[in-house]
C-alpha cells in the first residue's frame, strides 16, 4: 500500500522516525539500539475503504542486535459494521514463505562461512595448525576495503579487489616471516594454536584502536530497495554477493581438483611426508595455501560487511562458525569445509523459524558438539584416531 | 604526571581482585592444561555458572546466600561432567573447539532476550551479595596504611578471595604430589602409556575437569561478590585466552605460577595504562587518545603471549620439560 504513514517510536513513546511506505508498501527504519519498539499505523492516511485486520494498528517489535525485525499490517478491505471479519486460511503458506526467505539468507551466511573456512581447513590440513586468527583474517579485509573505500574515496568494487590482493599479500607474508619461522623451529602444534590465540588477540586490538569500536558501513550499497523473486525478497547485492561468493568457490574448487598446485596442495593436506617425498615442495604448497586463504577469508569479510556492517569483532563473531563449518565437513577437507559451512549457514538461518534469533548460534555450537560426538571425522573426512 | 596515583593504583592491582579471580580461574586451567594437558579453552563457562548460580537461587529464587553458593559449585560439576563425557576422548585440537563452543553456547544462554526472566539479558543479575557482606567482620573505615587503602567491603572480599586461592594452591600442591596427581602428569606425557598400566585414563582426565572447573568457578563467586552483579560478557572468551596468558606467564605446571603470573599480569596492564594515560593528559603522547590506551594495553597482551610462546614457553618459573605443547 503506497503512502500510508507509519510512525516509530521506542517504548517509552520517544520518537524515533516518521515514514511513508512506497509503491510497493514497504518501509524501512533503521534504528540505534536493540530493543522494544512501538510501531504505529497512521490510520487516517489508509485509502477509506481499507482497515487493518485484527483491528490494532500498533504493533511492539523486539529488535535484536544486528538483526532487522520486520513488521506487518495485514489490511483488508472494510466489512460492515456487525460482520465478523473473514480469517484468513494463508498461515500456512506464510510459513513457507519465510522458510524460503531464511533459507536464501541461511544460504548467504553459508557462502561467506565457506569462503573462510576453506582457507582455514586447508591451512590445517597442511600444517596442523587450527588457527584462531583466522576470523581477524576475515576482519581485516572488510577493514581494508573500508578504508580504500571511504578513506580514499574508491569505489567499493575497485576498492574490494585491492583489499582481496593486499590480503593475499599479507597471508603470504604472515607465511613467510611469522608461521614458516615458527615451524622451521620445530613449534609444537600446541603452542602454534595458542600463539595463533596471541595473534587473533594483538590483530582484535590493532583494530579497535585503528577504526574504532562502533558499526559502520561501506559507501556502496548499504540501503538497496529490496527486490522481490518467488517467494524471496531481498537487495540485488545480495545475490550479486552471492555469485561472487559461488564463482570463487567454484574456481578455488576447480583449481584444487585440475592444476598441479592444486593437486600438490591436496596431496600435502593429505599427509606432508610422502608429498614431500614424491617431489613436492611443501613449503612453497604452504605459502601459496596462505596467500589463496588470506585472499578469500578477506573476501568473506567483505561479502559479511555487505550483509551486516562492518565491526572490529565481525571475524571473531564468526570464527565459532567457520570452525563449525569446518569441523562439520572434516578437519583438513576441503571440500568437507564446503559442505559444512553451507550447512551451517542455512541451519543457522533456518532455525531461527523456531528459536529466537538471537539463540541463533546456539543451535549451530550444538550440532558442532554433536557431530564430533557421533562422526568425529566430519561428513567427509576420513577415519583417524581423533581421540 | 601524576606517579602517587599510578603506583598505588599498581601496587593495589597485585593484590587486587581481579588479581584473585583472574589467579583462581588459571589454578583450574593450570591442573587442566598444566598438569594434564587438557586445552579447555571453555574455563570462561564454568565462572558463569557459578556466579549465575549464586545470583540466579538469591535473586529469583529467593534463597539464602549459602544455598547460592551449593547451588554455583553443583552447577560447575554438572558442567564438567556435561563437557567432559563427549570431549573428553577427542584430541587436544578438537578439545580446544569444542569447549570454546560450550563456552560461547552458555554465554549466549545467559545473555538472551528469551530468558531475560531468569539471567537477566545482558545486563546480568545483581543484588545478591548481601549475605555475603553481612558476614564481613570488618567495621565500616578505610584500611592500610598511606595510600594503600581499601574499604571494608573489598577488604572482606580480599580476605576471603586470598583465602580461597591459598586453600586452592595447598590442594593442588597436595594432590600434585600424591599417587593421583602422578597419573595426571603421566597422562599429559603419554596418555597411551598411561593406558597400557591399566588406567582409566577417561575417569582421570574427568575428575580432573571437574577439580579444575570448580576451583576456577571459585573465580566467577568473587567476581560476582566483588562487584555485586554479573553480566554475560565478563565470561567471555577473552576472560579463558587472558587466564591461559597467566598460566603461561606465570608458568603451567607450577603451584604458584598461576598466582604470581596472575599478579603480574594486572600489575602490567594497570601500570601500563597509568603511564599511558598520563603521558596522553600531559601531552607526552600525541599519536595516540585516551580511547585508545584501553585497547593498546591489550594488544600488548596479544603481543606478549605470541613472544612468551616462542621464546620462554617455560614463563617465568616453568620446566620447560613439564610443557605439554608440543604434543601430538
Amino acid at each position: 500500500m503506497n503512502g500510508v504513514k507509519i510512525v516509530v517510536t521506542t517504548e517509552s513513546g520517544q520518537p524515533v522516525q516518521e515514514v511513508t511506505s512506497d509503491a510497493k508498501g514497504t518501509w524501512e527504519v533503521p534504528v540505534e539500539k536493540a530493543g522494544k519498539y512501538k510501531v504505529t499505523l497512521d490510520v487516517s492516511t489508509l485509502p477509506p475503504n481499507l482497515q487493518v485486520r485484527g483491528g490494532s494498528n500498533t504493533r511492539t517489535p523486539t529488535v535484536y542486535e544486528g538483526n532487522p525485525a520486520s513488521v506487518l499490517f495485514a489490511l483488508q478491505p472494510k466489512t460492515a459494521a456487525g460482520a465478523e471479519p473473514e480469517q484468513s486460511g494463508g498461515g500456512g503458506s506464510a510459513f513457507w514463505e519465510r522458510a524460503a526467505q531464511l533459507t536464501f539468507e541461511g544460504l548467504n551466511l553459508g557462502l561467506i562461512i565457506a569462503l573462510a573456512a576453506l582457507g582455514l581447513s586447508l591451512i590445517y590440513g597442511t600444517t596442523g595448525l587450527t588457527n584462531f586468527a583466522h576470523g581477524e583474517l576475515v576482519t581485516l579485509g572488510a577493514l581494508l576495503a573500508y578504508a580504500f573505500n571511504t578513506g580514499i574515496g574508491l569505489h567499493l568494487i575497485p576498492a574490494a579487489l585491492i583489499a582481496v590482493i593486499l590480503a593475499g599479500g599479507l597471508g603470504y607474508a604472515q607465511d613467510r616471516f611469522f608461521w614458516g619461522q615458527l615451524r622451521r623451529r620445530g613449534t609444537g602444534i600446541i603452542a602454534a594454536m595458542i600463539v595463533s590465540i596471541g595473534v587473533a588477540i594483538f590483530l582484535r586490538y590493532l583494530f579497535l584502536i585503528l577504526f574504532g569500536g562502533q558499526s559502520e558501513a561501506f559507501a556502496q550499497y548499504n540501503a538497496q530497495p529490496g527486490i522481490q523473486v518467488g517467494p524471496i525478497s531481498a537487495a540485488p547485492k545480495n545475490f550479486v554477493a552471492m555469485g561472487i561468493e559461488l564463482l570463487v568457490l567454484i574456481v578455488v574448487g576447480v583449481a584444487l581438483l585440475r592444476t598441479r598446485t592444486g593437486k600438490a596442495a591436496r596431496a600435502v593436506a593429505d599427509n606432508p611426508a610422502p608429498a614431500a617425498s614424491s617431489g613436492i615442495n611443501v613449503d612453497r604448497v604452504i605459502r601459496i595455501i596462505w596467500t589463496v586463504g588470506g585472499a578469500i577469508a578477506a573476501l568473506a569479510g567483505i561479502m559479511l560487511g555487505l550483509s551486516q556492517n562492518l565491526k572490529f569483532t565481525m571475524g571473531q563473531d564468526i570464527l565459532l562458525l567457520i570452525f563449525a563449518g569446518v569441523t562439520l565437513g572434516g578437519l583438513g577437507t576441503a571440500f568437507g569445509a564446503l559442505v559444512g559451512s553451507i550447512i551451517v549457514g542455512l541451519f543457522i538461518q533456518v532455525s531461527t523459524l523456531w528459536v529466537p534469533p538471537e539463540l541463533k548460534s546456539v543451535g549451530a555450537l550444538a550440532v558442532l558438539i554433536i557431530v564430533l560426538l557421533f562422526r568425529p571425522q566430519g561428513i567427509l573426512g576420513r577415519r583417524e584416531r581423533i581421540g | 604526571m601524576d606517579w602517587i596515583t599510578i603506583i598505588s593504583t599498581t601496587v593495589k592491582a597485585a593484590i587486587g581482585v581481579e588479581t584473585v579471580w583472574y589467579a583462581l580461574a588459571a589454578i583450574g586451567i593450570n591442573i587442566h592444561f598444566g598438569y594434564t594437558g587438557l586445552l579447555n579453552f571453555g574455563q570462561s563457562a564454568f565462572l558463569a555458572v557459578a556466579g549465575y548460580g549464586l545470583a540466579v537461587t538469591v535473586t529469583v529464587l529467593g534463597l539464602p546466600f549459602w544455598i547460592g553458593i551449593g547451588v554455583g559449585l553443583l552447577a560447575a560439576v554438572l558442567l564438567a561432567v556435561v563437557l567432559g563425557i563427549p570431549t573428553l576422548r577427542l584430541r587436544a585440537d578438537y578439545l580446544a573447539i569444542v569447549t570454546i563452543a560450550a563456552a560461547e553456547i552458555v554465554r549466549l544462554v545467559f545473555r538472551s532476550v528469551a530468558f531475560k526472566d531468569v539471567f537477566g539479558g545482558s545486563d546480568g543479575r545483581r543484588g545478591f551479595s548481601d549475605g555475603f557482606y553481612a558476614l564481613n567482620p570488618f567495621p565500616e573505615g578505610e584500611y592500610g596504611f598511606g595510600w594503600l587503602l581499601f574499604g571494608e567491603r573489598t577488604l572482606w572480599v580480599l580476605v576471603v578471595g586470598w583465602i580461597l586461592v591459598g586453600i586452592s594452591c595447598a590442594i593442588v600442591f597436595l594432590l600434585m604430589k600424591s599417587p593421583w596427581g602422578r597419573v595426571l602428569k603421566a597422562i599429559r606425557e603419554d596418555e597411551d602409556a598411561v593406558r597400557s598400566l591399566g588406567k582409566n585414563v577417561f575417569s582421570y582426565k574427568m575428575q580432573s575437569l571437574i577439580l579444575g572447573g570448580v576451583i576456577g568457578c571459585l573465580g566467577g563467586f568473587i567476581y560476582g561478590l566483588a562487584y555485586a552483579s554479573v553480566q554475560p560478557d565478563i565470561f567471555g572468551t577473552e576472560t579463558t585466552f587472558f587466564a591461559y596468558t597467566i598460566v603461561i606467564l606465570g608458568g603451567a605446571a607450577r603451584v604458584f605460577g598461576p598466582v604470581v603470573g596472575s599478579a603480574i599480569f594486572w600489575v602490567l596492564l594497570v601500570l601500563v595504562n597509568g603511564v599511558l594515560s598520563g603521558a596522553v593528559e600531559s601531552g607526552i603522547i600525541t599519536f595516540m587518545d585516551s580511547t585508545q590506551v584501553g585497547p593498546f594495553r591489550f594488544l600488548l597482551v596479544g603481543l606478549g603471549l605470541i613472544l612468551l610462546l616462542v621464546f620462554r614457553p617455560q614463563g617465568i618459573f616453568g620446566d620447560k620439560r613439564e610443557i605439554a605443547i608440543d604434543a601430538r
